[in-house]
């Protein structure tokens, strides 16, 4: 190929968990995020590979697909992407099919479809160290002669195969030849029917006959005589009785059988694996929970006990650089917004990396493990009950991490309703973005002192449960009484466990670290240069409370009062509340800034424990803080998870009845701890 | 061969499909023996031939490209309110409502 052609558009498709976003990292450098559980991908996304010979080609990695029939939007993306329907993307020039070779017999089933667009074909056999673990044994070079295509066996996880493959890549890829699979009678009269007429409209068409199984199948694309040939049919078949579709299956997985037969490639033994004795613990309904409940309340006692060392470290050098710089700098405003503003608000936030980094590294090793599909299938009857699949489950859990990325994931719910049910409740997920405030609010509340590591991780786990239990009680309200329909029936796919590895783990933890990082130091920066601005001016007088009470942030907190006075909340937690409208964890760095305590936790929390009512009572009672950590479990305090679920939801509808639904739920329920509370004789 | 006699001999296949299928469900339906088992029905461990599905055409679909297509072959791992199998070399869980659904007999014929 010549230099100045141009670049070549290659697809990498295959069924969900075949390696394919392993395959294209490790062929572009890329880092896409891999897991060991189906939907990981719910997105195309492109890079650059090169071949042996150094063209280069265009990878586009797309989500998995059971098949050319799509059923839910993250397979729509791969199907409209390799039929050249895909906007920003063109047509690809060739398929780059991945399969999982101890899998063979349902991967070959897609690769049959895929061999029908038209485009030239490679396979990738992927994880043959897994197929030949389970005594499957692979002959690539029969296969490539009995299906048409070359076949290229891969451990893309180690990096192998990638040189074979890359000079494959390189060479001209030879378009499949005609279809092999025998097509049932009926069909078929029907099949070169419509391909007939549609060779007839357009007769440099090749794929006339795969086409015409396309508008059998519900496709509008196509001359208008062919169209109609499809639709007369499919009424013909109805009327018959006669599932085509049915038979078009079984067909293709008697020509794949055959073929396997013919290789000499069977599908492997069962049982007796690591897979099976450890699903034997994890499935039990008792054992299973048991050990459910014991990881989520592990991950807590680290977030409070591990955590705790590297937390202090970073304390510490912020209390170090404030005094540096109170040292240094003559006294005026400049000082006052480097110390008070920027070291307070960041400085406030930054501190509670370690504990965020801890969260991802346990989800890290559920995800990479293969877990997560087991908790799907552990909750699926309490998913069930409340009008939801097990399936649901897993963008709940992402959505630990961040909603963002568990609304994505909903992409892999076929069910409309179903999906549109789990996106208006992922946001009560606790997210990593309110451990900063749960920890501040947690410690505020009851002396540190007083209360052994496994108290606060019970009660962290407390908040996450009062976050997943409506979740799933909101769940069944939006189910039964708003959207209708039952609860779809689970098919999940369960990967065979393997070792987590450190690579992607650790990669998932710096990603997330950086992110974490660039949102302090742009976001969480900014609001809190503009907060201490708007909570230094005008400036009335030298006492400091008197003069943040006079600011514009003073003012509109008082504004603001009476209505949070009901929930037990003074002003100045309403500066907070109102700050953190854009993100969770601006709340922290806006009361570091209200309370002009630098960068120190130790010295926010002693500041609210001693803040007072005019009346001289404490504002920071062990209710309010509960009454503020229920506030922040149900109220959604994030404008990006608003923007993800307009686009995810296709407008504006349902993102703004989320919004009114969750900061109602929150107000209403910190009002109930107030009067419950008050009621039962606390203060 | 006419199109008139064409279209004859298409009905009279459609016919005989359809027919051969819906003898097929009344049987598995009325037979008390093997045919009739639901995957519920059958032990952990038990490998069974998918006979019919009986569920709504997508899902039915979904299950097929799954591997759960007629005459495949599945073996039950685990049973309970939610079922594991073993279909086409990779582990599928099932709800009960669906394995209720798929309608089995034994490969070596015992009920």
């Amino acid at each position: 190929m010549s230099q100045d052609s141009p670049k070549r558009w290659i697809a990498v498709v295959g069924n969900p968990n075949a390696g394919k976003s392993t395959l294209f990292n490790a062929l572009t450098g890329l880092r896409q995020r891999v897991g060991n559980y189906p939907g990981v991908t719910v997105e195309k996304h492109t890079g650059t590979a090169f071949t042996l010979h150094g063209e280069a080609i265009e990878l586009i990695d797309l989500p998995g697909m059971y098949s050319m029939a799509a059923r839910s939007p993250d397979e729509e993306i791969a199907v409209k992407v390799l039929r050249g329907e895909s906007a920003g993307l063109p047509k690809p020039d060739a398929v780059l099919c991945v399969v999982d070779a101890s899998n063979l017999e349902r991967n070959l089933f897609l690769v049959t479809q895929v061999m029908e667009l038209g485009l030239p074909v490679l396979v990738a056999l992927n994880m043959v160290d897994v197929a030949e673990a389970r005594g499957i044994r692979l002959h690539p070079d029969q296969l490539s002669e009995k299906l048409g295509v070359s076949f290229i066996p891969t451990q893309a996880h180690r990096g192998k195969g990638l040189v074979e493959l890359r000079a494959a890549l390189g060479q001209r890829l030879l378009k499949p030849g005609p279809r092999q699979w025998t097509m049932p009678p009926p069909l078929a009269v029907a099949v070169g029917q419509i391909a007939s007429a549609w060779r007839q409209s357009e007769p440099s068409e090749l794929r006339a006959e795969g086409k015409a199984l396309e508008l059998l199948a519900g496709s509008n694309v196509g001359p208008d005589g062919a169209r109609k040939l499809a639709t007369a049919w499919r009424e013909r078949f109805r009327k018959e009785a006669y599932d085509w579709s049915a038979s078009v299956v079984h067909a293709r997985y008697e020509y794949v059988r055959k073929l396997l037969g013919e290789a000499g490639i069977g599908s492997g033994k069962l049982g007796g694996t690591w897979t099976d004795w450890i699903d034997a613990v994890v499935l039990h309904p008792v054992a299973g929970w048991t050990v459910l409940v014991g990881m989520m309340l592990a991950l807590f006692v680290s977030i409070f006990s591990i955590a705790g060392y590297p937390m202090g470290w970073i304390d510490d050098a912020f209390v170090w650089i404030g005094g540096v710089m109170q040292g240094a700098l003559p006294a005026g405003l400049f000082r006052d917004l480097l110390i008070d503003g920027i070291l307070a608000g960041v400085g406030g936030v930054v501190i509670f990396l370690p504990q965020i980094l801890i969260l991802f590294f346990f989800l890290g090793l559920l995800e990479d493990s293969g877990y997560l599909a087991r908790a799907a299938f552990l909750l699926d009857r309490v998913m069930h009950r409340v009008g939801l699949s097990g399936k649901s489950f897993i963008p709940l859990l992402s959505s630990y991490a961040c909603a963002i990325p568990g609304i994505m994931a909903t992409r892999t719910v076929e069910d409309p309703k179903d999906r549109l049910t789990t996106i208006l409740v992922a946001p009560l997920m606790s997210c990593s973005a309110r451990i900063p405030v749960y920890t501040t609010l947690l410690a505020a509340a009851v002396p540190v002192a007083l209360v052994p590591v496994w108290g606060k991780a019970a009660a962290m786990l407390g908040l996450y449960v009062l976050g997943t239990g409506t979740a799933f009680i909101l769940a069944w309200l939006f189910r039964k009484k708003l959207l209708g329909g039952g609860s779809p029936p689970l098919i999940l796919e369960l990967p065979p466990y393997r070792m987590p590895s450190f690579q992607t783990v650790s990669l998932r933890m710096w990603e997330r670290a950086i992110l974490f990082l660039r949102r302090a130091g742009t976001v969480i920066l900014a609001l809190s240069i503009v907060l201490w601005f708007l909570s230094s001016f005008p400036n009335t007088s030298d006492d400091p409370t008197e003069k943040l009470a006079g600011s514009f942030a003073g003012q509109m907190g008082h504004w603001l009062e009476p209505i949070l006075r009901p929930l037990g909340f003074d002003w100045r937690i309403g500066i907070g509340l109102v700050a953190s409208l854009a993100a969770r964890e601006v709340f922290v760095s806006t009361m570091s800034i209200v309370y002009h305590v630098g960068g120190e936790e130790e010295g926010l929390v002693t500041a609210m424990r001693s803040a007072t009512w005019p009346d001289g009572a404490l504002i920071y009672t062990p209710l309010t803080c509960l009454a503020l950590l229920v506030f922040y479990v149900y109220a959604l305090q994030c404008l990006s998870t608003v923007a993800v679920a307009k686009r995810e939801t296709g407008g504006w509808k349902w993102p703004v009845f989320m919004l009114l639904y969750m900061t109602g739920l929150a107000y209403l329920a910190a009002w109930l701890v107030q009067v419950v509370g008050r009621g039962l004789g606390f203060s | 061969m006419s199109d008139r006699k064409a279209d004859h001999d298409f009905v009279r296949t459609c016919k005989s499909v359809a027919t051969r299928q819906s003898l097929y469900v009344e049987k598995l339906q009325n037979h008390p023996g093997a045919a009739s088992l639901d995957l519920t029905q059958v032990g952990s461990g038990d490998e069974v031939r998918v006979r019919h599905l009986a569920c709504s055409p997508t899902t039915c679909q979904r299950l097929r490209e799954m591997g759960f297509c007629e005459n495949a072959l599945v073996t039950k791992i685990r049973g309970g309110a939610d079922l594991v199998c073993w279909v086409c070399g990779t582990r599928v869980a099932l709800s009960a409502r669906l394995a209720k659904q798929i309608l089995v007999e034994h490969v070596d014929g015992k009920s």
